[in-house]
């Protein structure tokens, strides 16, 4: 749930509950995020939460994600300055 | 489980005792066919050599009864006769000749038709031994005089019992491969239904208010619930492993933000658009779990990149 409150907050665009659980389940297959189970509770209807981690991998993959779109927003012309 | 698997080995096994009665019945007849096709060529080929041989035989003067006694003799001693045939030759004069291969139990039961003049086809039943099929034909002379019968009789055992041990062994084996495949069917089938059913199980028992559970699990009504159907839908199309993660966000999102923020109905109404985005994700994840085909494009990628 916090995982798509975030995105949808971040990105401001709502995103599915089944899209987001189908991406975190291929990082995990992927290796770049890791996950739990935690304690099943009334709210929740007595389901348990799932907790996600991102792993070293994860965060180094991250890291060149950002670099590489660095660099390409470097190429965007800057916008006009208002005068 | 076991009920079903039950009811189907009955079915099958019901199934297999009738179409392998309908074959026997259908390869008797055949056989019956074959049998009587066999014994009216040897009636007639008996007809042909030794009424003719005798005809020949008298009129050069010779005595017509022991003319024919002697040539019916040549002929059942140089015919190929088939297992347990009998042919039975008996003339009006009284005397009789028997093939040499009869035995007594057969005999007795031909001798016992001597002296019927009905009905030319018959089907004997001994006391002891086999059931046999029997032909009649009275024996004519070249002028036509009747001299006496020729019978000819051929038990039905040895057929039916090869036909019984064919079909027996044919049923047996398909039986045997109907139950294993039938059983690993219905017992994947089974599994399917009981996983999805323990899914479902806690929605059903948390909307009825008679359940114990339901109170210890949330102390709501049902008109603050999710809807139900929403809530199945996508237990149907999620990966069971992932399917109460998903399902539990989902419930805590719906009843500690949208239904105290907005009201039942708008918390629904985000429940089933909730469900309806989820629906192309999901199928397609739960596809690709299906496939490997997650597993095999990373393969891919990875030797892309020299990794």
């Amino acid at each position: 749930m916090r995982v798509r409150q975030d995105i949808e907050q971040r990105a401001q665009r709502q995103a599915a509950i089944g899209a987001v659980y189908a991406t975190l389940d291929r990082l995990e297959r992927k290796g770049l995020v890791t996950s739990q189970l935690g304690e099943a509770t009334p709210a929740r209807g007595g389901r348990a939460k799932r907790f996600f981690s991102i792993t070293a991998s994860g965060v180094e993959a991250l890291q060149d994600y950002r670099t590489t779109l660095q660099r390409m927003g470097a190429l965007l012309p800057r916008s006009p300055t208002t005068r | 489980m076991f009920r079903l698997g039950g009811i189907y080995v009955a079915l099958v096994a019901t199934t297999l005792l009738i179409v392998g009665g309908l074959t026997l019945q259908s390869a008797r007849n055949e056989a019956a066919s074959q049998i009587n096709a066999q014994m009216l060529a040897l009636s007639r080929s008996f007809q042909y050599r030794v009424g003719d041989l005798a005809s020949s035989q008298v009129a050069s003067g010779q005595d017509v009864t022991t003319t024919i006694v002697s040539e019916t003799v040549n002929f059942l001693e140089n015919i190929p006769t088939s297992s347990g045939q009998i042919v039975y030759v008996s003339l009006k004069n009284g005397s009789s000749t028997f093939s040499p291969k009869a035995n007594t139990s057969a005999t007795a039961s031909l001798e016992r038709l001597v002296g019927n003049s009905g009905r030319r086809w018959l089907t004997v039943h001994p006391r002891r031994g086999d059931s046999m099929r029997v032909l009649r034909v009275p024996f004519q002379a070249s002028d036509g005089s009747v001299r006496g019968t020729l019978t000819i009789g051929m038990p039905q055992s040895t057929l039916d019992i090869g036909l019984l041990k064919s079909l027996a062994l044919g049923s047996g084996i398909a039986l045997a491969l109907a139950i294993l495949i039938g059983l690993a069917w219905i017992r994947r089938v089974v599994a399917s239904i009981q996983s999805l059913s323990s899914r479902i199980e806690p929605i059903r028992l948390e909307r009825d208010p008679t359940a114990s559970h339901a109170r210890n699990l949330s102390p709501t009504h049902n008109h603050d619930l999710p809807p139900m159907l929403a809530e199945k839908l996508i237990l149907l199309c999620t990966p069971p492993s992932q399917a109460q993660p998903l399902i539990g966000d989902l419930r805590e999102e719906f009843s500690r933000f949208m239904l105290p923020q907005y009201g039942g109905r708008f918390a629904r109404l985000w429940y089933w658009k909730q469900a309806f985005s989820s629906m192309p994700p999901l199928l397609q994840w739960r596809l690709t779990r299906f496939l490997y085909l997650g597993w095999l494009l990373d393969s891919v990628s990875r030797w892309l990149k020299g990794g």
